[in-house]
């Protein structure tokens, strides 16, 4: 190494090839580093947006799954308060049938008896209507809010794990450049001391003959 | 120099005990040698830090893989009290207020029947006798199959003492039993979707908890990357600390060598 820096021309040569080739391997190792930190962070960008995504899948399951219970539970409490009114209904019509016509106030309990029917069963059909109304709504508004989002959300997820798996390749296969390049950078230091230590030799040689 | 080369000399080193021997002067151990002992001593200083890096990486894994393993098992978790609750739900909204539904249909129509009521119990006494007797032959679940049997054989005493009684108390009591079961159709409705709301609330703990699963193995998974990036910083800083050692000590003897050929034509 002390001949390779001195200004014999033949060590020169070899020092000077060694410093270019040694040049380009380390050209070569500092591409591959830059696409290596360049692929790392797409994947933690990727995988950032996936988890993203997993988690707006899950917030869209819990929005969908707690509309769906409202209006289930919505629907059963109008189920709840028809029964009761047509209850109300069944018993004001069973009073009314037995209601006696001798009796002095026939008309007016009659009246007042219709008109309890008319509107408990009037109640209990909107409350009916609107009870199987939620037992219809509850299901699709799941799907539409819950389970369709969630699964745009799962797919966009999935297709952020496709790249990120893909820049973690490519940071493998950088890591792997860098190996490679520092295993030819010492072959190279390995032949270009193999030259010297050739020239060297002949260098002895040659004092002894002189 | 000659000083900085052998505080800085690697244990061990070829270089630091040449094959031939030969008297050194400060003038002999060169810039070269000195500068490959700062050499030496950057690779040493780069092996240090590489196997510190790498320390810190295999104790940030173990972390992670403990917290992958807690995110796991709080997935799987919520995934069983998910599991559990939506069938509940299941049970409770659609099996349970079914069958009420169609007591309370059955009960109407007595209610409304008047004094064709005992006839429609009968008929339907004998119907649900029928359906408990053939449905196991036609597959159907043999606890619906009991349910069936126990409701006919209800309504059936409720044929029974309706033969007895007038039309009009078997009217109030299927309006009662229809308001009953209505309101347990309701009940049943609103416990189904409050059970489904803690389901799908579990649901979607088990989504978080695998998305939190997938971020921990992103990390893992950059852990092991820079891992196996101070793993090879280690090795490369190896081999050229020892492929400076060498070229060192061959300095050295190429010296040694360049002296002796001097001595002996001199």
């Amino acid at each position: 190494m002390t001949q390779s820096i001195s200004s014999t021309s033949a060590v020169g040569f070899s020092g000077e090839l060694a410093a270019l080739l040694l040049q380009n391997e380390d050209n070569q190792t500092q591409s591959a580093r830059l696409s290596r930190d360049a692929a790392r962070d797409s994947f933690m960008s990727e995988s950032k947006m996936q988890i993203e995504a997993l988690h707006a899948a899950a917030d869209a399951t819990a929005s969908g799954a707690a509309l769906s219970a409202a209006i289930s539970i919505a629907g059963g409490a109008c189920s709840v308060a028809g029964a009761l009114d047509e209850y109300d209904a069944n018993t004001a019509k069973a009073e009314l049938s037995g209601l006696s016509c001798q009796s002095p106030t026939y008309l007016e309990d009659s009246r007042v008896l219709n008109q309890a029917f008319a509107d408990s069963h009037k109640s209990a059909q909107l409350w009916g209507a609107s009870a199987n109304a939620g037992g219809a709504l509850a299901g699709p508004a799941k799907t539409l809010v819950g389970d369709c989002v969630a699964e745009g959300e799962q797919a966009t997820a999935k297709h952020h794990e496709t790249l990120a798996e893909q820049a973690r390749w490519t940071a493998g296969d950088a890591s792997e450049t860098i190996d490679k390049a520092g295993k030819r950078s010492d072959s190279e230091l390995q032949i270009l001391q193999g030259i010297q230590n050739d020239e060297h030799s002949s260098n002895n040689a040659i004092i002894g003959r002189i | 120099m000659q000083a900085l080369a052998s505080s800085t000399a690697p244990s061990g080193a070829a270089w630091a005990n040449p094959p031939t021997p030969v008297r050194f002067t400060p003038t002999q151990l060169s810039a070269a040698c000195a500068l490959l002992a700062l050499l030496t001593q950057t690779q040493c200083t780069t092996q240090s830090g590489a196997k510190t890096e790498i320390e810190t990486n295999a104790q940030h894994l173990e972390e992670l893989k403990k917290e992958l393993a807690e995110a796991i098992h709080a997935a799987q978790e919520a995934a069983n009290h998910s599991g559990f609750f939506g069938f509940l739900s299941s049970v409770f909204g659609s099996d349970i207020a079914k069958i009420a539904g169609a007591v309370a249909a059955v009960a109407a129509v007595v209610a409304s029947g008047g004094a064709a009521g005992p006839l429609v119990l009968i008929a339907l006494a004998e119907g649900l006798q029928l359906a408990a007797k053939l449905g196991p032959e036609l597959g159907i679940d043999p606890k619906i199959c009991m349910a069936l049997a126990i409701a006919g054989v209800a309504v059936g005493l409720c044929t029974g003492t309706g033969e007895a009684q007038a039309a009009g108390a078997i009217e109030d009591f299927a309006r009662g039993v229809s308001v009953v079961a209505k309101v347990t159709e309701g009940t049943s409705t609103v416990a189904g979707g409050a059970l489904g709301y803690v389901a799908g609330h579990y649901r979607a703990d088990q989504l978080n908890h695998q998305a939190d699963a997938a971020g921990i193995e992103a990390e893992e998974d950059m852990a092991t990357l820079d891992f196996d990036d101070a793993l090879s910083l280690l090795q490369r800083a190896m081999r050229t600390g020892q492929h400076e050692a060498g070229t060192a000590s061959q300095i050295i003897r190429d010296n040694g060598d360049t002296n002796i050929a001097l001595s002996d034509r001199i």
